[in-house]
Order: structure tokens, then C-alpha cells, then sequence
């Protein structure tokens, strides 16, 4: 018998070649890697990246000694600050205990983007999307490597994972600040 | 840059010197085989300094071994080694050259940054205190490691390619030694056919620069399923394959929390052979248990925390329990391992479908989309599995192609069954989502070369596809 008389090895031939041509021609696929990138720090990669769970990476990654209040719990009225990375980054402190602080009516989004920020997303509940948009601001000016954040909340705005997928249908999520505190004295006054 | 192409080569040629040593000669296995000893030292090194609360020596002693068993070896041997030295040494350059010179990187995930994130605080020697919760666990131990020996601040990018192609050298070992007899036109024509189905989906393509530990899973995990199929083919584990497989279960273990799990069932066949020595048994089922549980220790993980044990009474429980295949009186059940394991799984996961339909009907649907419908970006790739399969040796099947299909059912039924657990253990079993980021979509990176492994020998070995009725002669 002739190998080139074998159904067999015909079909297994046309199969092979027909999945390597639907896979390459057909079916939509994205990259499978990126290419130009310049970045191996670490600590910038997260940064750049704008990860749901960066924030205490990329406070830390500006100031030298950060402490963090009104976290509050993220499956209630808070959002998420992740224990380990406030571990490895050395976040200094962070007190959950006390909820956002509401400021809406108070101060806008727009007024506090006048100041030096970092746009986000963080875990949340109490609204269809599990994730809420967070924003770090704090005052370029001001040259002090030791700060205290605190959080507040803000009207909702667009959700900033709809700016990653284009596709997305677009919503309004909860939206909530991490302030500088030099900044909320100045602009609410107390703490 | 030129700090990773340093490191990068001492961990190449320092892990295929003492893989030299230690008997493992052969061209393309001195790649993975030098790529688990470092693994292991780096492993045991570290959790033994941070016993001690001196992480900071773990990184210079690495070294020192490495290099210390470059210069032996170097002194001692001949033209053998110098090969593998220049395979490894073209390999780690062109590694570190792809990410640090043409800039090449892996498809951002979310993971990959908590994997990067635990790669910082080995690199500061920071407190391993922080990673006693469920995130960190889930992103394993043996793969930050490696990646924390770049430069200060930075990751070890030539590494995740550099395992990529101590995979592909595992590949080609394992094929060569189980075609040894076949026809080599078949071999290489069916490699090609193979290479060209692989080559041309987005996963396979992905796992080169992803920044995750599955392609050192899947390492660990050929190892351990090639030599079983070697091992059961020829009736004896040599002490090279021993060892071999002692080094892919460690491997495997430490580099992936379902890992243990999925390696077991790869070693199923060989330890249920009734010719394996019992010591055999006992070394490949304790390079499991004590690796796991060496993670766990030093990661402060809840669940030994969750026993209220002393780690180390743990780690003597678990070693203890792991060694219980070996006693005699097992013996009834460890020669029918195989079979069990497969209608235990096949059980587990229909009744899982029957009990949790509601829950399971979105993942269901997720798995198939991810599989075969391109969502996975997968492409077709499974369907030309599912096929080779079929299409291979079923009428006069050999022990090899026979065990190797055992392995197969095992670790697809397998990675469905620890998908469920991870979300079941919540109360919430699930199949997963659609999109190439779900973790079982990417958990097949662990186990796609093992398929394509049985899938050539199947089709290599079927003499009808062939055109010939004898048994083909190399």
C-alpha cells in the first residue's frame, strides 16, 4: 500500500492545513504579544497599567511615607485597597474603619482635576458594575514625601472601564477619591 | 540589560552543569532539566533563609551553586557538555535580546501584575508575611522567585521566554524518545503538521512572553508525563528519569496551586505500575507533597493557618500521607490507580453538571466559545486535537500511546474538575467565563504540549494513515 493512497493521510493533511488557515485568516485574533515596550520597573509597569488594584502601588511610588483613612469596607459603602499589595509597597497605615467621606454637593470631580492626578479603578458594590472609578489627586506643589490620603466620594461619572473597551455599553458608576489631605483642608475644611 | 543577560546565562549553563553532574546529558533535555534544578535550589534556598529571617543570603548562595557547579563541571567534562552549553547559551541570549533589545512583552493581565507585584517584595527581602491570603497563593511560588533575580527594582524579563523554549526542547526530547523505533519521514511530517496547527493560534503564540507560571507548569508537567510514557513503554525508570520526574513534579508543585493536582495524575500510570520500585514512589510523591508544602509554609498560608498546625507538623502529616501509595497494603489500589482516578473524575464532573446545572450552563457555554468557537483565541486548534486523536493508533495501541492517552482524558477532566473547585470551595462551582484571561481557558497552556504529544505518537504510529499494514521500522 501507497501513503499517498491513504484517505487517512489526505485527511489528516487537509485538516492540519484548513485549522492553521481558519486560524490565521478567518477567525478574528488579537496579538499575541506587544512589541516597543521600555519599561521593566516594576513598580512604573503597574503604574502604566492602571491595574483595579494599583492604587496603593502608585501612592506609594510618589510619596515615601503614605497613610491612607475612610477606605471603608468595599462590599459595603467602600472600595478596595488590597491588604497584600499595602503590605509589599509599605503602605505606612491605612484605617478602614470610617466609610468615604460624601462630598457630593460639595466639591466637584472637575474642581479636584484641576490638581495633580491619577485616573483608576477600584472594586466596589452597591451598583451592577463591581467596579467604581477612583481617583488619586494630590497637590503637585506641595513637595512633602509624607502624606495622608483620605477618602471621599463624589457625584458618579462614566465609568473609566468603558474607556478600555470601546464596546462596552457605557454607564455611571460610583466614583470615589483618594485626597490629599492638605488638599480636602483646604478645599472642605477640617480634618 | 547587561545584568539580565548574566543572570540569564548562569541560570541557563549553571542549571545544565549540574544537570550534567547529576546524569542528565542529553542535548535537548539538559535545557528543562537545568531549568527545574535551578527552580529547585531556588526554591529550597529561599525558604530555608527565610527561616532563618535571611532572605538576603538566599540570591548570593543561588549563585555561588550555580556558578560552583559550572566550574566543576567545566573542569570535568568533556565535549558533551560544551553542546549543551552553546544551546543553552544561544537560547538565554536570544531570550534576554527579544525582551530587552527588540522590546518584545507578554498581553497585559492583571496576574501578570500580581505576579510582578510579589516578584517586588522578593526582590526588597521584604516580610513573606504579606502573602498569607487567597490572592497570593493562586499566583505560585517558584515563578516570582526566578523573576525577583533581575535587576534591583526590576523583573528577569528573558526568563518567561527562556521557559518557553526549555518547554519546546522538553517537547522535542519526549517525541524523539517516544518515536525512537518509528519512521523518521512519519515523525517529521507530522511534526510539521503539528508545528503549523500550533504555530498559527494566538495561545501557544501568547504563552512565549505572558508573564504567568503556566509554561513552568507545563514543563513540570511533560516531564512527568513523558517519562511516565517512557518509563511504562520500556518496562523500567531509569535513574536519569527518576530523577527527571522528581524534578517535574517539584517543578509542577511549586509553580501553579492546582499544579500538584494536575502532575498527580500525569505520575498515575507510572506509579501504578507493578514493576516500580517502592523508593521510586515514595521520591516522585514526596518532590510533590514537601515542594507544595514548603510554599505553603513559607507564604504563611491560610491554609495551614486554617489547621492550626505548626507548618512543619503539617509538612510531616501531608509528606507522611503522601507516602501511603507505597505501602504494600495499597497495592490492590495503587495497580488500579488509572482507571479509578478516571471514573472518580468522570463521576465528580457529571454529577457536578446534574447538581449545579443552573450554575454551569454559562460555563458550559464559556467552553465551548473559549475552545472551539475562537473566543479563547484557541482558534480551531482543539478541534485538530480532537481529531488527531481519532485519527490515531486505536486497533494495536502501544503502552506508550496508551498511557499517554490515560494522561490526556486525565488532566482535561482534571483542569475541569480544579476549575469547579475554585469557584465550588465559595460555593459557586463554575466553568469559567468567555475571553482568553479565564483561568481555565489558560490553564490548557499547562497541558497543550502533552496533547500534541499524544496526538503525534497516535498518528505516527498508525500504519493505515501511512499506507502500510506492517509496523514501521526507523
Amino acid at each position: 500500500m501507497n501513503t499517498l493512497k491513504s484517505w487517512r493521510f489526505w485527511l489528516i493533511n487537509l485538516v492540519m492545513v484548513s485549522v492553521a488557515f481558519v486560524n490565521l485568516f478567518v477567525l478574528s485574533h488579537s496579538a499575541p504579544f506587544m512589541g516597543h515596550n521600555k519599561t521593566y520597573n516594576i513598580n512604573r509597569i503597574i503604574e502604566h497599567a492602571h491595574w483595579v488594584e494599583g492604587a496603593p502601588v502608585v501612592l506609594t511610588n510618589h510619596f515615601s511615607t503614605v497613610h491612607v483613612t475612610n477606605i471603608g469596607d468595599r462590599f459595603k459603602n467602600g472600595f478596595g485597597f488590597e491588604d497584600e499589595l499595602i503590605g509589599i509597597f509599605k503602605v505606612k497605615s491605612v484605617d478602614r474603619t470610617e466609610d468615604p467621606i460624601d462630598l457630593q454637593g460639595k466639591a466637584t470631580l472637575k474642581e479636584l482635576l484641576h490638581y495633580r492626578h491619577y485616573a483608576t479603578t477600584a472594586h466596589c458594590s452597591g451598583q451592577t458594575s463591581k467596579y467604581c472609578n477612583l481617583y488619586l489627586i494630590w497637590d503637585g506643589g506641595n513637595s512633602a514625601p509624607y502624606r495622608t490620603f483620605i477618602g471621599v466620594q463624589v457625584e458618579d461619572s462614566m465609568s473609566l472601564k468603558n474607556q478600555e473597551d470601546p464596546g462596552a455599553k457605557a454607564r455611571m458608576v460610583k466614583t470615589f477619591v483618594l485626597l490629599d489631605s492638605n488638599l480636602y483642608r483646604n478645599l472642605i475644611g477640617g480634618k | 540589560m547587561l545584568t539580565e543577560y548574566a543572570v540569564l546565562l548562569l541560570i541557563s549553563l549553571g542549571g545544565i552543569a549540574i544537570a550534567w553532574q547529576l546524569g542528565i546529558r542529553n542535548l535537548w533535555l539538559s535545557i528543562p532539566g537545568g531549568m527545574m534544578i535551578a527552580v529547585v535550589l531556588r526554591d529550597v534556598l529561599f525558604s530555608t533563609m527565610n527561616m532563618v529571617n535571611q532572605r538576603w543570603i538566599s540570591g548570593f548562595a543561588f549563585f555561588g551553586i550555580l556558578a560552583l557547579g559550572l566550574v566543576v563541571s567545566a573542569w570535568q567534562a568533556g565535549r558533551g557538555l560544551y553542546k549543551n552549553m552553546i544551546l543553552g547559551t544561544v537560547i538565554s541570549l536570544l531570550a534576554t535580546t527579544s525582551t530587552r533589545v527588540i522590546g518584545l512583552q507578554g498581553t497585559p493581565h492583571p496576574d501578570s501584575l500580581w505576579i510582578l507585584s510579589l516578584t517586588r517584595l522578593f526582590d526588597l527581602n521584604g516580610n513573606i508575611g504579606f502573602l498569607n491570603g487567597h490572592t497570593a497563593i493562586k499566583r505560585g511560588f517558584s515563578y516570582p522567585l526566578l523573576l525577583s533575580l533581575g535587576p534591583s527594582g526590576q523583573y528577569l524579563s528573558g526568563l518567561t521566554p527562556y521557559i518557553y523554549a526549555a518547554l519546546g526542547c522538553l517537547v522535542i526530547w519526549v517525541v524523539r524518545q517516544l518515536t525512537r523505533d518509528e519512521a523518521r519521514k512519519r515523525v517529521i511530517w507530522v511534526s510539521g503538521l503539528l508545528i503549523l496547527a500550533t504555530f498559527s493560534t494566538v495561545m501557544p503564540l501568547r504563552a512565549i512572553f505572558y508573564i504567568n507560571g503556566h509554561t513552568l507548569t507545563a514543563v513540570g508537567m511533560l516531564a512527568a508525563a513523558g517519562v511516565a510514557a517512557i518509563a511504562v513503554r520500556d518496562f523500567e525508570l531509569t535513574r536519569e528519569h527518576l530523577l527527571i520526574v522528581c524534578l517535574g513534579v517539584f517543578t509542577a508543585s511549586t509553580s501553579r496551586i492546582e499544579g500538584i493536582a494536575l502532575v498527580a495524575l500525569a505520575v498515575l500510570p507510572l506509579i501504578s505500575q507493578r514493576w516500580i520500585r517502592r523508593s521510586a514512589i515514595l521520591w516522585i510523591i514526596g518532590s510533590g507533597t514537601f515542594g507544595l508544602c514548603m510554599w505553603l509554609a513559607t507564604y504563611h498560608s491560610y491554609i495551614i493557618n486554617a489547621t492550626d498546625l505548626p507548618w512543619y507538623v503539617f509538612m510531616a502529616i501531608v509528606v507522611a500521607a503522601g507516602c501511603l501509595p507505597a505501602l504494600k497494603i495499597f497495592d490492590w489500589l495503587r495497580f488500579r490507580l488509572v482507571p479509578v482516578a478516571l471514573i472518580s473524575m468522570t463521576v465528580l464532573f457529571i454529577a457536578a453538571e446534574v447538581v449545579f446545572h443552573n450554575a454551569l450552563r454559562k460555563g458550559n457555554q464559556a467552553l465551548a466559545d473559549n475552545l472551539f468557537y475562537g473566543s479563547g483565541r484557541w482558534g480551531i486548534f482543539f478541534g485538530a486535537i480532537v481529531l488527531g486523536i481519532v485519527l490515531g493508533n486505536w486497533k494495536r495501541m502501544t503502552p506508550e500511546h496508551k498511557t499517554l492517552l490515560a494522561i490526556t482524558t486525565s488532566l482535561i477532566l482534571g483542569s475541569l474538575i480544579t476549575k469547579m473547585l475554585d469557584g465550588g470551595q465559595f460555593g459557586h462551582p463554575t466553568l469559567g467565563r468567555t475571553g482568553w484571561s479565564d483561568s481555565l481557558n489558560r490553564m490548557w497552556l499547562q497541558s497543550f504540549a502533552i496533547f500534541l504529544v499524544t496526538v503525534l505518537v497516535g498518528l505516527v504510529q498508525n500504519n493505515k494513515i501511512w499506507g502500510a499494514e506492517e509496523i514501521s521500522k526507523g
